[in-house]
């Protein structure tokens, strides 16, 4: 027998705020000791900052840590393949090798992972897991394609080590797994937004109401924005007659770092006892409040082989403090969870264009069934905005209507900035399993 | 009151008698794997059970170390 508690570690998840900052500070000194010591990368980068670990007495003296940034990682694993001069442990105790998804077309990073990291990797997930309510008595269904991505592979060996029979759907076409899904009775599953949508889509043309036919209850949704579009979500839980709750987290930590429990509505609970997160003005590196938008920079506390502190994500977020969520939790949260990209941002005859808000304008089409942002440049300067939409078959009679409303309902959201909404034949836009590509910048190309 | 000798989590809490079994039960895992006689079978298991048990002790505050020599 097991004592039931809507926490899965009770006494970190409900720490008084001032014992989780000590606690986050012991972790901290250790940390920044093991990657002085052991990781060269790590080392030379504090040496040029003019930082050493003694230097860490209170938590606020994180900020004499240097930012560490993607490109540095990246140019520092060109310079010395495979994995630069990052690592802290022997490759001789690595278990697990995985990438980044390189949907920004550059070499993907390359990760190595232990035992130990590999354990901590799934607790992680067990945090947002459990917080969600999935347990020993579900059947969980992962709907990826597993490899050397590390999506959701994390969340597999949660759930096993939670106790729930895991059903791993790695190498099957999207028809199969919703017909295996459905008859093997699976109560969550585990997906990006945009799966889920394509699942309903394929779903529909088997003639399966996944809402009525399937026992789904629960939807794990990470890997993009989407969970936390309130209009994806809508779209997504009606069609699946199930509750989602949004994890967000990325390869270079491993896992996630934040989720939604039952109570936590928009928002994302930052799991505190193993990350130290701050929000920092993007462009001068300085702190921001609760309330504000600002980049959110990691520390992870678990993962040894690779020590990653004060890492730039270039997600954007708002924090909020614990208590906006009713749960009992003392980890504060991001309201609205990963609100977008500070390099996804496009910048479109003077207004900026982030392609999750135009996502969760479009998902209050239900007319749309899939759709594409297209960038252009005409006459060398004038840069055009176009959304490429396909309807669904039964509302194809309607297009005129829907192409008003949409174009209208983008132009108010966006300084009145002129979109051009055009129409897609059936089947002609790509369709994705893992993370969705759906801007198509044709700006550079034209250079 | 705790003496200096009592163990302590992390943050300074004296350990329930539960805790200093688990923590004793990681200390021993972690001198048992560093034996170089032991078969396959047991130096292998005992270090996926160490892997465990440093996620026990870390998510109670018991411990956090790297262990970055026992090959886990």
């Amino acid at each position: 027998m097991m004592k039931d508690s809507p926490y899965w570690n009770p006494r970190y998840e409900t720490l008084p705020r001032a014992d989780l900052e000590r606690l986050q500070l012991y972790k901290l000194q250790r940390l920044a000791r093991w990657a002085w010591e052991r990781s060269p990368f790590m080392r030379r980068r504090f040496e040029q900052a003019g930082f050493h670990p003694d230097q860490l007495r209170t938590l606020d003296d994180r900020r004499r840590i240097p930012f560490l940034t993607k490109q540095e990682w990246m140019d520092e694993q060109a310079q010395r393949p495979l994995f630069g001069d990052l690592l802290a442990n022997a490759p001789d105790n690595a278990i697990a090798y995985h990438t980044t998804s390189g949907t920004s077309g550059r070499t993907p990073l390359r990760v190595l992972d232990s035992l130990r990291d590999w354990n901590w990797i799934s607790e992680m997930w067990a945090y947002g897991f459990w917080g969600f309510g999935v347990r020993p008595t579900d059947i969980v269904y992962l709907a990826f394609g597993y490899g050397t991505f590390i999506g959701f592979w994390g969340a597999h060996y949660c759930c096993q080590k939670i106790g729930a029979l895991t059903i791993a759907s790695g190498g099957m076409t999207s028809e199969a797994r919703v017909k295996q899904l459905v008859e093997l009775g699976a109560t969550t599953v585990c997906l990006t937004p945009t799966y889920a949508l394509r699942l309903l889509q394929v779903a529909r043309e088997l003639g399966i109401d996944l809402a009525r036919e399937s026992r789904v209850d629960k939807l794990v949704l990470s890997g993009e924005p989407g969970a936390n579009i309130p209009a994806v979500r809508r779209l997504i839980e009606e069609g699946w007659g199930a509750r989602c709750s949004d994890m967000a987290g990325m390869t270079e930590i491993g896992t996630i770092m934040i989720f939604q429990c039952r109570d936590s509505g928009d928002s994302t609970h930052i799991i505190e006892d193993h990350f130290l997160e701050e929000v920092i003005n993007p462009q001068t590196g300085e702190p921001v409040g609760y309330g504000e938008v600002g980049e959110r920079v990691v520390t992870s506390f678990g993962r040894a082989f690779i020590p990653l502190l004060r890492y730039r994500s270039g997600d954007l977020v708002v924090r909020v403090p614990h208590t906006a969520c009713c749960c009992g939790r003392t980890f504060d949260l991001y309201k609205g969870g990963i609100i977008g990209r500070a390099d996804d941002m496009k910048i479109i005859r003077g207004t900026n264009v982030f392609p999750s808000a135009v996502e969760a304008i479009v998902r209050e089409h239900p007319e749309v069934d899939e759709f594409q942002i297209v960038l252009t440049r005409e006459e060398d300067i004038r840069d055009e905005i176009t959304v490429v939409c396909e309807l669904r078959p039964d509302c194809e009679h309607l297009w005129p209507q829907v192409q008003l409303r949409l174009a209208k309902a983008l132009a108010a959201g966006h300084e009145n900035l002129r979109f051009n909404v055009e129409r897609a034949e059936r089947g002609q836009l790509p369709r994705f399993e893992l993370k969705a590509r759906r801007l198509v910048d044709k700006r550079e190309y034209g250079r | 009151m705790s003496t200096p000798s009592e163990p302590t989590t992390v943050l300074g809490t004296p350990l329930t008698s539960q805790e200093r079994e688990l923590l004793a039960l990681y200390e021993t895992t972690k001198c048992l794997v560093l034996d170089p006689e032991l078969p396959p079978c047991v130096a292998r298991n005992l270090r996926v059970s160490l892997a465990a048990l440093w996620q026990v002790v870390n998510d109670l505050g018991l411990a956090y170390e790297p262990l970055y020599e026992y090959g886990v």
